[in-house]
């Protein structure tokens, strides 16, 4: 039992501006989430917020797998999510359109495709990407191996050049 | 509030005061987000197998749900529930593709078929083979 406590608290020194940025954020998170900021409630946040990020930090923090992320990458993040939100408007119209339409013109089918994405996060923001923009949808991504299901034929080779996976790329690769 | 007892055009501009901006905004926002759930609920009709569905209801049940929260954080009083809501809208953003995904993984895994006239193209070996646009037709 204090050998284990004694492991938390050692996780808790090597990392402590992650500790810091966690308690900050649940702190924050607790604050608006009860509206009021009155001594009761910041003395509730006080007690349980420490208490969180210890048993936060023995699930997040990873001393050899940490990520960096350079202020080049941010602003590409923001690019690649502008664009994002403005393929997932005209995703919507087309689904509205082709179910709208009488003669419902579509011409489905799966198709295979490459991507060299590594790091998990990347993959599962391009796969969940994929799905939520005009007429594809992710159904397996197993190594560099993407198995995507289109609504269209047109849509379904459209991921085969995609402005967004070179956002990704640039994300993944840029230091 | 919008005041019915205005009679010119111009007094009903001036008695238009923020509030009654922000709910026009509002009504206009989950209009929006209704008709892309009825969108989602009509393609689910419509729309012939598994995979061709959940394009309509993966979509734009996000798209509605999004907006109508959005109509909702305009119009609902205090900072705590606005925050909920934009909690509840960033939960469903990213929970559905996920939802989505894990349907259509599950449906393929099974051997689910396809709908009829579909394609199966592989593209994977494009750069050996020069010709990617080989694969056969229907299912």
């Amino acid at each position: 039992m204090k050998g284990r406590s004694s492991i938390i608290i050692n996780r808790v020194k090597r990392d402590i501006p992650g500790s810091i940025i966690i308690f900050f954020l649940l702190m924050a998170f607790w604050l608006l989430i009860s509206g009021e900021f009155d001594w009761q409630h910041l003395l509730m946040g006080f007690i349980l917020v420490p208490l969180l990020t210890l048993f936060w930090n023995q699930l997040m923090v990873n001393e050899t797998k940490k990520t960096r992320i350079t202020w080049h990458q941010t602003r590409l993040v923001i690019r690649y999510f502008v664009f994002l939100i403005k393929e997932i408007l005209i995703a919507n119209f087309i689904v509205a359109y082709i179910v709208l339409s009488p003669k419902m013109p579509i011409s489905p089918g799966l198709i295979v495709l490459k991507v060299d994405l590594e790091k998990d996060l990347s993959r599962v923001l391009y796969g969940n990407s994929i799905t939520m923009t005009p007429g594809t949808i992710t159904v397996d991504l197993d190594g560099d191996r993407l198995l995507v299901h289109g609504m269209t034929r047109h849509h379904a080779f459209g991921v085969r050049s995609w402005y967004l996976y070179d956002i990704m790329k640039d994300i993944e690769e840029g230091d | 509030m919008i005041r019915r007892r205005c009679g010119f055009r111009q007094d009903c501009l001036a008695e238009l005061d923020m509030e009654g901006i922000r709910e026009i905004i509002a009504i206009i926002l989950m209009s929006g987000g209704f008709f892309f759930l009825t969108v989602g609920v009509v393609g689910l009709i419509r729309l012939p197998d598994v995979y061709n569905r959940l394009h309509a209801l993966g979509k734009c049940d996000t798209m509605g749900v999004g907006l109508i929260i959005l109509g909702l954080v305009l119009i609902v009083p205090g900072t705590t529930n606005v925050v909920k809501l934009l909690l509840m809208g960033a939960l469903t953003v990213v929970i559905n593709p996920v939802i989505t995904h894990i349907i259509t993984k599950t449906a393929y895994v099974r051997g689910t078929s396809l709908a009829e006239g579909s394609f199966v193209v592989s593209t994977y070996y494009e750069e050996e083979e020069g010709d990617f646009f080989k694969g056969e037709e229907g299912e």
